[in-house]
């Protein structure tokens, strides 16, 4: 299921708020749990067991866990180690497996069987990420035992975030499944969250991925320099809307049912260099790689060639994790190297040209990685590559190339200016200065909730075909 | 004061949504659409297997769409927002400037735009080759006319390129053998509705009957019978 449906706004979501707020206090985590099982099995029933299964795994180890991390730590950690191979074995199976058997066989001596229709349930990429931070959160004696399995599960599943992120780390969340309180200010706050990122992902993001989709295809038909750039414009637009909107619906509808989640994005394309970008961009992520990786292997504090090998580590992993395909391993090496040469010297030069050109160099450098993130065939991304530098192209731009582009050009606008903190600052500066100007809240929420359901709506909405005599 | 704007938000928000929620489930089905010329969906039939292939869920959405309390004004609101963001099109048909509506070619989708997709031109001179056929059995002299849709002959009043409206016209012709002639009706209708003459109706794709009087003529002119026109008065 997903939240920009007609299906999760006018039945899912009415009947999982009435429920909840109807039943007692006690129970509505059991509600939570039960209505979230549901949303994820509504797309793929199978994969539920799979997921209780990490859950009781994960929920099992920690007594172990628990029990000997103050009187034998190599008990805790051999504990700790065992239920985070049970969940990755799980992952690295469903995600990686062909992956391996494909590229694995292609050495002469190896024939790995790939495994057809093997399916990726959806997910799971985040919530094994999610019970592995209670696992080490855990061992690390962050966090306590949570002994209530519904609670557990319950932070597992937690529809909100369950699907899409962001990535909660257990601690964050430890005391809020037990102790959270619902008020209406939270709850008006998580409507004003939940019908922007709505917005974002409706109104913006399917829009622009439409044009990127018709430029993308285009290209095999006329490929143009302007082509090339839109297509990677387009996409680099759209992900974020898309990605943000859905983060920002997932916090909004958490704060609905009284938790808090930490922030994803932080307007990572006002970013004037890459290293500020992966602080602004899918936080939850770079933090748990910190957390969980960067920091277990010594980050920083082994010297210089140690901390280029961790960031290497990390790197290809977070390359990986998008995708079990080398462009996303690319895509990692790529902002690997950038990350280091940065480190080494270039953030020194940057702070000596003006912003302006550092926010190109910055805006290029991401633009162009998501080409790479983008294309999975990897002849047709160097095509468009090629073409971004006008070669192999049949001219800069064509007809319909133009046309798309101008009456495009307002949504990119729009959705330019939309990823800057400006519009937050202008709301701000409007209703600092009018107290009256704060109706401006429930009244742009419920046009964007109209708004986005009008869209949603108007899909299967076939203009008369009058073709048809 | 934060308090008072915080109730209201909920409350609106809790409102919209259970009170649509609650109408959808309410409001019997509607079984067609006027609108659209088609029937309107109702619910899926329901089965584990169908719910596990995810069949079902895009089924249930779309039976949502389609009866929708509201429907059609909330798609007029979709298609208000996006004429008003200068998108110039919705739902593959154009919007020109004068009100007029047309189709966009072939592919709602847009691929294929700069040409004429595969199955369109193979379709073409599939209907070419049945043409060619016919006229080698026929003693008579044989005429082809293809009439143009709205979207060819009013194109200079979209935005959109108009080359490749040329590309259907283009394509049956040269598909045609030589023994056909041709009547080509697109450049004086074009040059009409330039100069302001209402001869294609702004939003069907069909010629107005001053349209139909000029492709007359020009149909006169490629038989050589000029001479022979009737002049407008004489249709009254």
């Amino acid at each position: 299921m997903v939240f920009s449906s007609l299906l999760f706004l006018f039945a899912y979501l009415p009947l999982t708020l009435l429920c909840y707020y109807f039943v007692p206090r006690r129970w509505r985590n059991v509600v939570l749990f039960l209505f979230s099982l549901i949303f994820y099995g509504w797309g793929e029933p199978i994969y539920v067991i799979l997921m209780v299964l990490s859950i009781t795994t994960a929920y099992f180890f920690g007594f172990w866990i628990e029990k000997y991390r103050e009187s034998d730590p190599k008990k805790a950690r051999t504990a700790m180690i065992a239920s985070v191979a049970v969940n990755l074995s799980f992952l690295f199976f469903f995600k990686y497996y062909n992956f391996f058997a494909a590229n694995l066989s292609l050495l002469p001596f190896l024939h790995i069987p790939v495994i057809e229709g093997l399916a990726l349930p959806i997910g799971i990429s985040f919530y094994t990420f999610q019970i592995i931070s209670y696992t080490v959160d855990l061992y690390r004696r962050d966090c306590s035992l949570q002994k209530n399995y519904i609670s557990f599960g319950t932070y597992v599943t937690l529809f909100p975030q369950l699907i899409a992120g962001p990535i909660v780390r257990y601690r964050d969340v430890d005391r809020q499944l037990t102790e959270r309180r619902e008020t209406v200010d939270d709850f008006a706050a998580g409507v004003a969250r939940f019908s922007c990122g709505l917005a974002k992902k409706v109104l913006v993001g399917d829009m622009l991925f439409a044009g990127y989709e018709y430029f993308k295809s285009m290209a095999a038909f006329e490929n143009t320099t302007l082509g090339a750039w839109l297509t990677i414009i387009l996409f680099t637009l759209h992900l974020y809307y898309d990605f943000s909107g859905y983060s920002d619906m997932a916090i909004g509808l958490g704060k609905m049912i009284g938790f808090h989640f930490p922030e994803n994005f932080n307007y990572p394309y006002i970013s004037k260099s890459i290293t500020e970008f992966w602080r602004r961009w899918h936080i939850s992520l770079s933090t748990w790689f910190r957390e969980y990786v960067y920091i277990p292997l010594g980050g920083n504090r082994r010297g210089k060639l140690r901390q280029y090998f961790n960031l290497a580590v990390v790197w290809l992993l977070t390359g990986f994790w998008h995708g079990a395909n080398w462009n996303f391993v690319l895509w990692g090496l790529y902002f690997l190297v950038i990350l280091i040469l940065e480190k080494a010297f270039l953030l020194e030069l940057l702070e000596r040209i003006p912003s302006f050109f550092r926010h190109v160099y910055a805006m290029l450098l991401v633009t162009v990685g998501f080409l790479i993130f983008s294309y999975t065939d990897a002849a047709a991304g160097w095509v468009c590559f090629q073409a971004l530098f006008g070669i192999g192209c049949a001219g800069f731009t064509s007809a319909v190339a133009s046309y798309q582009l101008l009456r495009l050009l307002p949504l990119i606008l729009i959705a330019a200016v939309g990823a800057t903190p400006l519009p937050r600052r202008l709301y701000q500066k409007i209703t600092d200065r009018f107290a009256w100007a704060r109706v401006l809240m429930p009244i742009l929420c419920t046009a964007s909730v109209i708004l986005c359901t009008a869209y949603l709506v108007d899909s299967t909405f076939s203009p008369f075909a009058y073709t048809q005599f | 004061m934060q308090k008072k704007i915080n109730l209201i938000t909920s409350v609106l928000f809790a409102v919209f949504v259970l009170g649509f929620a609650v109408a959808f489930w309410i409001l019997p089905d509607n079984s067609f659409s006027a609108e659209e010329n088609r029937s309107l969906r109702t619910f899926p039939t329901f089965d584990f297997e169908r719910l596990a292939s995810g069949e079902f869920s895009d089924a249930i959405n779309d039976y949502f769409a389609d009866q929708f309390p509201l429907r059609d004004t909330l798609v007029g609101l979709k298609g208000v927002t996006e004429i008003g963001l200068g998108k110039g099109e919705n739902n593959g048909i154009l919007l020109g400037e004068d009100g007029q509506l047309a189709q966009r070619l072939f592919d709602a989708d847009g691929l294929g735009d700069t040409e004429l997709d595969g199955f369109s031109v193979s379709h073409i001179r599939a209907s070419a080759e049945g043409l060619n056929r016919a006229n080698a059995n026929l003693e008579a002299p044989f005429s082809v006319l293809l009439t143009g849709r709205t979207i060819d002959v009013t194109a200079s009043s979209f935005a959109y390129p108009q080359s490749i409206s040329n590309a259907l016209q283009s394509t049956l012709r040269q598909a045609l053998d030589g023994k056909l002639s041709f009547v080509d009706t697109i450049p004086t209708l074009r040059e009409r509705h330039e100069t302001g003459e209402y001869v294609y109706y702004k939003t069907d794709h069909h010629w107005t009957t001053l349209g139909a009087y000029y492709a007359y003529v020009e149909t006169m002119r490629s038989f050589g019978m000029e001479d022979e026109v009737l002049p407008m008065k004489a249709f009254d």
